[in-house]
């Protein structure tokens, strides 16, 4: 029952749409718990969720740094209730935490992780020394040629550093400047032998502050946040190493070896030991006061112990992670006093983005009262319309086939990797586990039957729930209702036709869900808060006014003399319009229905606020599910690298749900071109 | 949707004439309707002042006059048509059988059963020609196929229409000719047997001799049916009718027998109408 929406700190979007679904939640709207943080432990994270009891978590790897920056806006069901931090805390995030009102914290160590230089299963490269990395990736070194100044890193070749060393070019693949495996491989690989290079040192006061700075000539790279992703490139690249997570080498034992350092190569026992030199605890860190509304907060963080999942072969070991043992591991956490950091910049940054999109809205303005501004007709001045009204034509016409482009690339080498047939035939679907690309093809998780009975489950109960209520508005706003009443409708809903989806999707999250659930509890049903039947009352909310307003459109473009000869022959308004007027409006209103059956297949906003991720192959609608849409929101993580099928998904369901979605567009497009009625203003 | 009169009223009174003394062709059986000080409003603008006429059993009584004069929404007033129309004021009694049509408490729905209405355009349903002519007794829910057959024989006959149809019955109305399908609107107006036919100009939209088909039928169905007919054509209102009403700027000018109206008109406005010098 895992809700493990994945949002990458690199795409602010999605963080501002997970802290908007959250945003206006009171301390009682949500049970489930919010984990944000390291994207290191968020696969150990996703998989003690996989296993949790009560409610689905939501899980949001952003990276430890901005994971702990939300965690430390306060306390509340808007904040989230644990933190994965890949590091301990600093003293300036643990006055941030304590000023916002957060502590006291908790702070749970679920393990270590061993930071590890992987390169290619064949690479040449024996051990090194800690001495040896600092001198290969530091931004500033002692000068080769003697001196005391320190120059900026001159060395190309691993030979130049130390003689024994093959000539091998220096390059290394490493997450980037927000991750806290970079913080932590800074901290433990550069800055010691840097400082120890400098203890007595006349520059050493000016040099030390620019210990731990990596090099910005080429040689360190960084490679984005995903491990996994990152392995992948090693493959390409066998004179590479790359800075990674102990858990991505276990998952890709075979493909990559580990460089050993002092001597000491990474295994589960050097780092739980503490000998190999790049071992660093994983935290949790958690708000005591949450438990009052997250009552499985508990159980979550014990699923991280589970004797079953630590143990050697167990599901978390499998994933990597070196379990530390359950006693030891919790303690209260102290906010440390610190200087409170400082804002400035956070809000220089606001000041110029409003400055640009002020400078954008005046230039639109200025471009419009341009345009509208009278100009004697030339054949010139035709001509040159005709030549930009032209290549806007090209040009439009021409993205689109970029974006089609886009889409059709990752889906092709997906379906190189996972069958068609397992695709659309399957029943299992459990893509979050794709981060062990071989293995999982083998055991059928990409089966998007289940995904797709959740979208046409909402789309049909949406439809169910808006057709007859639009149907009733249109004919009352059409046959009987007074003058005023029909103007008041008519404007009503077409500004309610404008409310944005979030809106509704807010609704869905925190009304219309719980709602349900209470509902059928109070009726001896179990419903989950994010039911299908739920998504789809709300997307029907949503659709209603649109429809209402197409089909009293449809209704309206029938003429009036149809409708008089049945009055006059002493039919009553309503024969008059069960007899003529409906079947005369039977095209449009199809085509209406049509076009909301595409627009509820693909709606997006609204289901993902309002359903889970976990698919479920079941006609259920109190049972939680989960959409094409959803799905693609959140696969879309962290790293844009397209090379394993998990970042390939989202494409393919995108093109998946183009292409569903197309037959009913089309449909409906043609008999709107048949019977000649023109869409409505509404979109 | 209707012709709506100018908010001013004729600036002159007409003088001399007392509106229930006009005279006009009387019919044994009396009067079909009976206006009586009738006016009408579509929201502050009056479109009918004051109309009192007797309209005679049996006979066919031709409303002309100008665009916008309120003939129109005078027919449409008396199956109460207008009703469908926004903001619709009236006063004024309109008498039928002894009761006010304009009552609030009238079955409505069973008035306009009583009165078969014709519209400007032919305006079949989209169904087969049968199911036209039957479609007011299927809203009264007669489902017998005697009964549907043996009227729509007597309507299609009653309408000139038997001859041409009677072998395609089960075609779309659709198929049928303009003319045909004026025939077949009138077909189903007398379907359900009303006393009353109301005809708005309903040989506008036609040919000809199409026109002369309806005009013709017109004179058939007389003395069965009492029959108000609007229409734009001077010829036709001559042609067809025993009374004849001139309506200006939404008030009756003149009303009397056809021959009067057209020869001998007693207001100047009705000569000046029907000589050709205005409207």
């Amino acid at each position: 029952m895992s809700r493990a929406a994945s949002v990458n700190r690199a795409a602010p979007p999605a963080l501002l749409l997970a802290m908007l679904l959250l945003a206006p939640a009171a301390d009682a709207a949500r049970s489930h718990p919010v984990i944000a943080g390291s994207s290191t432990i968020f696969p150990f994270a996703a998989a003690v969720a996989e296993r949790a009891p009560g409610p689905g978590a939501l899980i949001l790897p952003m990276g430890s740094g901005a994971g702990i920056a939300w965690f430390c806006e306060g306390l509340g069901a808007q904040t989230p209730d644990i933190v994965m931090a890949s590091r301990a805390m600093t003293p300036e995030e643990a006055s941030a935490c304590r000023v916002a009102g957060a502590s006291p914290l908790e702070r749970v160590q679920i393990g270590w992780d061993g930071i590890v230089l992987a390169a290619h299963a064949d690479g040449a490269l024996p051990g090194l020394t800690l001495a040896d990395l600092w001198r290969a990736l530091a931004q500033r070194v002692p000068d080769p040629a003697g001196g005391t100044e320190w120059v900026a890193n001159p060395y190309r070749s691993w030979h130049e550093i130390r003689p024994e060393l093959p000539d091998l070019p220096i390059r290394v693949l490493g997450p980037p400047a927000t991750s806290g495996t970079r913080d932590a491989f800074a901290a433990l690989a550069i800055r010691p032998a840097c400082e120890a290079a400098l203890h007595g040192h006349p520059r050493a006061d000016g040099e030390r502050r620019h210990c731990g700075e990596l090099r910005r000539d080429g040689a360190w790279v960084d490679a984005g946040e995903n491990d996994d992703g990152l392995i992948a490139r090693l493959g390409a690249d066998p004179a590479s190493l790359g800075v990674v997570g102990f858990g991505a080498l276990v998952r890709n034992a075979g493909r990559v070896g580990a460089v050993c350092l002092d001597g000491s190569c990474p295994d589960a026992d050097t780092i739980r030991a503490g000998g190999y030199p790049l071992a660093r605890p994983l935290y949790l860190y958690l708000k005591p006061a949450h438990r009052a509304f997250v009552p499985s907060l508990d159980a979550f963080v014990a699923g991280f112990f589970a004797a079953q999942a630590t143990a050697e072969g167990g599901r978390l070991a499998r994933l990597g992670l070196v379990p530390a043992p359950a006693d030891a591991a919790r303690q209260p956490h102290a906010a440390d006093a610190g200087a409170v950091t400082g804002a400035g910049w956070r809000n220089i940054r606001g000041w110029i983005a409003g400055g640009v999109l002020l400078a954008v809205v005046v230039a639109l303005a200025a471009g419009m009262a341009l345009v509208r501004r009278p100009v004697p007709a030339s054949r010139l001045l035709e001509k040159a319309m005709g030549t930009v009204l032209w290549s806007s034509a090209v040009v439009s016409g021409a993205l689109l086939a970029v974006v089609l482009a886009t889409l059709v690339v990752p889906t092709l080498n997906f379906f190189l990797q996972v069958s068609p047939v397992e695709f659309l035939g399957g029943r299992h679907w459990s893509p979050e586990s794709a981060i062990r690309a071989s293995q999982v093809v083998g055991e059928g998780a990409f089966g998007v039957l289940p995904v797709l009975l959740g979208s046409v489950m909402v789309a049909f109960i949406a439809l169910a729930f808006a057709l007859p209520l639009a149907c009733a508005a249109a004919v009352h706003g059409h046959a009987w209702a007074g003058l005023r009443f029909r103007r008041g409708w008519r404007v009503g809903m077409r500004l309610a036709a404008l409310i944005p989806a979030v809106v509704y999707g807010l609704f869905a999250a925190l009304t219309a869900g719980p709602a349900i659930a209470a509902t059928a509890a109070a009726l001896g049903l179990g419903a989950a808060a994010e039911s299908t039947l739920a998504a789809g009352i709300v997307v029907g909310i949503m659709l209603l006014p649109v429809l209402a307003v197409r089909i009293e459109d449809a209704l309206a473009a029938i003429p009036a003399a149809a409708a008089e000869a049945a009055l006059g022959l002493g039919a009553t308004r309503w024969e008059a319009l069960r007899d003529i007027v409906l079947p005369a409006a039977r095209p449009a209103i199809g085509a209406a229905v049509l076009l909301a059956v595409s627009r509820a297949l693909g709606e997006t906003v609204v289901v993902l606020m309002a359903v889970g991720l976990v698919a479920n192959w079941t006609l259920d609608p109190l049972a939680s599910t989960t959409t094409v849409t959803a799905q693609m929101v959140a696969l879309m993580s962290g790293t844009h690298e397209l090379d394993n099928v998990r970042t390939q998904l989202p494409f393919v369901l995108g093109l998946f749900l183009a292409i569903i979605i197309l037959p009913p567009n089309a449909w409906a497009l043609r008999i709107l071109r048949r019977s000649n009625v023109t869409p409505s203003p509404v979109y | 949707m209707n012709a709506v009169a100018e908010s001013t009223p004729a600036a002159e009174p007409v003088a001399g004439i007392e509106p229930t003394k006009f005279h006009v062709t009387t019919s044994p059986d009396g009067a079909a309707l009976d206006l009586r000080s009738f006016n009408l409003w579509y929201g502050d603008v009056q479109a009918l002042f004051d109309v009192n006429m007797e309209i005679q059993k049996g006979l066919v009584t031709a409303l002309i006059g100008p665009s916008g004069c309120g003939k129109s929404t005078l027919l449409r007033s008396l199956n109460r048509m207008n009703d469908l129309v926004d903001e619709l004021k009236v006063s004024g009694e309109i008498i039928v059988n002894d009761e006010n049509i304009l009552r609030s408490g009238i079955d409505v729905i069973a008035l306009r059963k009583r009165m078969g209405m014709v519209f400007q355009k032919p305006n079949p349903f989209a169904m087969s020609i049968y199911e036209n002519v039957v479609y007011p007794l299927r809203v009264d829910g007669v489902s017998n196929k005697k009964i549907l057959n043996e009227t729509c024989e007597r309507a299609l006959k009653g309408a000139a229409l038997w001859d041409e149809a009677k072998d395609r019955l089960q075609e779309s109305a659709l198929s049928l000719s303009g003319g045909q399908q004026q025939r077949l609107c009138i077909a189903r107006a007398i379907a359900s047997d009303p006393e009353i036919l109301l005809m708005d100009e309903p040989c506008s939209a036609l040919d000809p001799i199409a026109t002369a088909k309806i005009e013709e039928l017109i004179d058939e169905l007389k003395g069965h049916y009492s029959i108000v007919i609007v229409t734009h054509n001077m010829q036709q209102a001559a042609r067809v009718s025993d009374n004849t009403a001139f309506m200006y700027l939404g008030r009756l000018i003149e009303y009397g027998t056809t021959d009067t109206v057209f020869t001998n008109p007693r207001a100047k406005r009705t000569s000046d109408y029907v000589t050709g010098r205005f409207g």
